[in-house]
């Protein structure tokens, strides 16, 4: 199954939160509520936060791509936060360095290799100015998910 | 010619290090180069070194560990930044 689950009830927008575990747990409640992941979800997208960070910064904008195994997850989606004030995850490429970002997708991926396209698309579009732009200034939930869903193709 | 063999190594979560072994085929393509690719848990690594032939490894992450063969942080091609001269250094490595 290639589809990816994007909607407004997995979208949070000016979300006010501190810490990056705050974000995490907010939006994978969202996905929970939704049956999109098990319970055990949360604890493991945490861990491997931990572990193997995922904060990436572009020429635009700097953003966080957490998620965790198959195994948690029933359905795939894409869950995303746009956040009031930076919020600092660790970087994915120095694990000394934090980032501030202001965009968190928190990833519900169950075949990697059949998303994968999707996923390319998602870093595609965060290195692409005007699309970035546009997420920024979006005003609502479906604004966001509209471009999401013809710039990702879900 | 023999087609060099990369291991794309990751933490759990194949999400990334798929996104990685998909560009580093691709843009390795480009330069007329095939590669096969293996794809591992970065803590599986030096195992998969030791029991396979490889020529290269590609992290998720950065490079912090010492391995037996030449090493490369794959993140360049997630954000964009640096991708070409990262494909630049492979081939190079590659090449040898």
């Amino acid at each position: 199954m290639d589809k990816i689950y994007i909607a407004d009830d997995l979208i949070e927008m000016n979300l006010n939160l501190d810490t990056k575990e705050e974000v995490i747990k907010k939006l994978s409640e969202l996905m929970f509520k939704n049956k999109i992941v098990k319970e055990s979800y949360v604890e493991a997208v945490l861990k491997r936060e931990k572990e193997f960070p995922t904060a990436l910064s572009t020429e635009n904008i700097s953003f966080a791509i957490p998620h965790t195994d198959p195994e948690h997850v029933n359905k795939a989606a894409i869950a995303v936060a746009l956040l009031k004030n930076k919020v600092n995850f660790t970087s994915m490429e120095n694990y000394d360095q934090e980032i501030g970002v202001k965009i968190v997708f928190l990833l519900a991926i169950t075949n990697s290799s059949k998303q994968v396209k999707v996923l390319q698309k998602l870093i595609e579009i965060m290195q692409n100015k005007e699309i970035v732009d546009e997420l920024l200034n979006s005003e609502d939930q479906n604004k966001l998910v509209n471009i999401f869903q013809k710039k990702l193709k879900v | 010619m023999k087609k060099k063999k990369v291991l794309v190594a990751c933490g759990s979560g194949i999400a990334t290090s798929t996104l990685i072994m998909d560009k580093l085929k691709n843009g390795l393509k480009e330069r007329d180069i095939e590669i096969e690719l293996e794809q591992c848990k970065i803590s599986e690594a030096k195992n998969y070194i030791e029991d396979l032939n490889l020529d290269i490894i590609v992290l998720n992450g950065p490079v912090n560990s010492k391995y037996e063969i030449p090493a490369f942080s794959g993140v360049s091609f997630l954000t964009g930044i640096g991708e070409d001269k990262l494909l630049d250094e492979i081939e190079a490595e590659l090449s040898e």
